[in-house]
């Protein structure tokens, strides 16, 4: 018989929707509290034997070798450890996603005990002041760099994640320098892309094209003096940059609805296409993965693409950027996302005229 | 620069070896930072350098290289013996610096 389960490159699960911090660029979909944008997403969390019932049943019914575990605040989980050692016992990897102000020495001994394979830590700045301001936090700066030191320290993996705004592009250099010699595997690159609380910090934190362009350009530099791989997962559309110009990055699109999907489920069994979207697709307590991960289900996601993308040979590929960060900034998933709203009248020639 | 050691993971690429060149660089990026930074957190990160590169020290040395490989990976491998004074003195002739 032949065997249909989907092979997933990685699961994400948000084990809480608590947090230490109050990240101003933020993009937890529970977080949105403008006006404009009531929050009316689901709150709360499984209890622990639901909890381990919901990761089985993710896991029997797919190809997943890897999940990674996010928040709000992972570490805030009191079962985590019974949730890495469900893992563990399962073969499949993990990644915890963390702000690290809870990662002491104990907890990275344990973690790598219990088969982590790899921490991913924000690290804003090499000014304390800016990565405690965009954390929302005093003293989250140190608190992440004792954290890695600690991974460090007992030979575990990680990566540093920088979320690049308007208050701390101008750090990229100086940051990739820190997480290189604290002994970082990689970088993250992420333009900021707003959702949630970040949605109610456009204005100050949305940086301009210009400012992200020359951001890259440091990227690839840094990549290049530091030998260390950098990626820029969040969106960036090829008529507003031109990244293959940037050869020492990795770029990526929304992989939705494909094999290098990241499928995200709450701490209610509520499965999503990706982290930042507020589009539920069912509960997997409720209905069969391949079911809620079928192409009708997912069709309203996949085929959202703005109209403005229409004539441009990448269309399929670029798909306009961040679908989510249109859904969630601009009520629609085929809106034109901020990065492309905002600088639409930027956007360069062959890409978008090509078919007209 | 993404190599041959880079493996994807997720939305990201890691390297999963570290090179010497990365520990020398590393050791030598700390030294700089370190007027700037929790004196403890840079103690602790060249004790971390100076295993590695004990490890490398030895891999290049033994011949029974598969074997050291193998229980260093499965955290078997008891590097940690040497002191802090040790991994300084290391981190320094690496550095050239007396």
């Amino acid at each position: 018989m032949k065997d249909s389960r989907p092979h997933l490159r990685s699961l994400i699960f948000e084990t809480t929707q608590q947090c230490n911090h109050a990240c101003l660029y933020c993009y937890n979909i529970w977080n949105k509290t403008t006006q404009s944008f009531p929050n009316s997403y689901p709150r709360g969390q499984l209890d622990t034997p639901t909890t381990l019932k919901l990761l089985n049943k993710a896991l029997d019914e797919t190809h997943c070798r890897h999940v990674t575990l996010t928040g709000g605040e992972t570490l805030l989980r009191k079962d985590l450890p019974q949730i890495l050692d469900l893992l563990n016992e399962r073969n499949v990897t993990s990644t915890i996603i963390t702000n690290g102000h809870l990662l002491d020495e104990p907890t990275v001994v344990d973690s790598l005990d219990r088969g982590v394979g790899l921490f991913e830590l924000p690290l804003l700045s090499h000014k304390r002041e800016v990565h405690d301001h965009l954390s929302g936090c005093p003293g989250a700066f140190d608190a992440v760099l004792a954290a890695i030191a600690h991974i460090r320290y007992h030979h575990g993996q990680f990566v540093a994640v920088f979320v690049g705004t308007k208050l701390n592009l101008p750090d990229l250099y100086e940051m990739i320098k820190i997480a290189f010699a604290f002994g970082s595997r990689g970088i993250m690159f992420n333009r900021f892309n707003p959702g949630g609380r970040g949605r109610d910090h456009l204005e100050n934190l949305f940086p301009s094209l210009d400012e992200v362009h020359q951001a890259l350009k440091v990227a690839d530099a840094a990549a290049a003096e530091f030998n260390i791989p950098i990626s820029c997962s969040i969106p960036i559309q090829p008529c507003l940059i031109d990244t293959s110009a940037f050869t020492n990055l990795s770029f990526g699109y929304c992989g939705a609805g494909t094999e290098r999907a990241y499928y995200t489920l709450d701490p209610l069994g509520n499965l999503r296409p990706c982290n930042h979207t507020t589009t539920i697709l069912g509960n997997l307590l409720e209905e069969s993965f391949s079911d809620l991960i079928s192409p009708e289900r997912m069709a309203p996601f996949t085929e959202a693409v703005p109209d403005f993308c229409n004539p441009c040979q990448l269309r399929d590929n670029c798909q306009g950027g961040c679908k989510a960060a249109a859904e969630v900034c601009y009520g629609s998933l085929s809106a034109e996302e901020p990065f492309l709203h905002l600088n639409r009248l930027k956007a360069k020639p062959p890409l978008r005229a090509v078919a007209i | 620069m993404p190599d041959n050691r880079t493996e994807s993971n997720e939305t990201m690429k890691v390297n999963v070896f570290q090179t010497y060149q990365d520990l020398i660089q590393q050791a030598q990026l700390l030294q700089e930072l370190s007027h700037d930074l929790d004196p403890t957190l840079i103690d602790m990160l060249q004790i971390a350098i100076a295993e590695d590169i004990l490890f490398f020290e030895m891999i290049c040395q033994k011949e029974n290289r598969q074997e050291l490989l193998d229980q260093y990976l499965t955290g078997e491998l008891e590097i940690r013996s040497g002191t802090l004074d040790a991994a300084r003195l290391l981190v320094n002739l690496i550095l050239g610096e007396p």
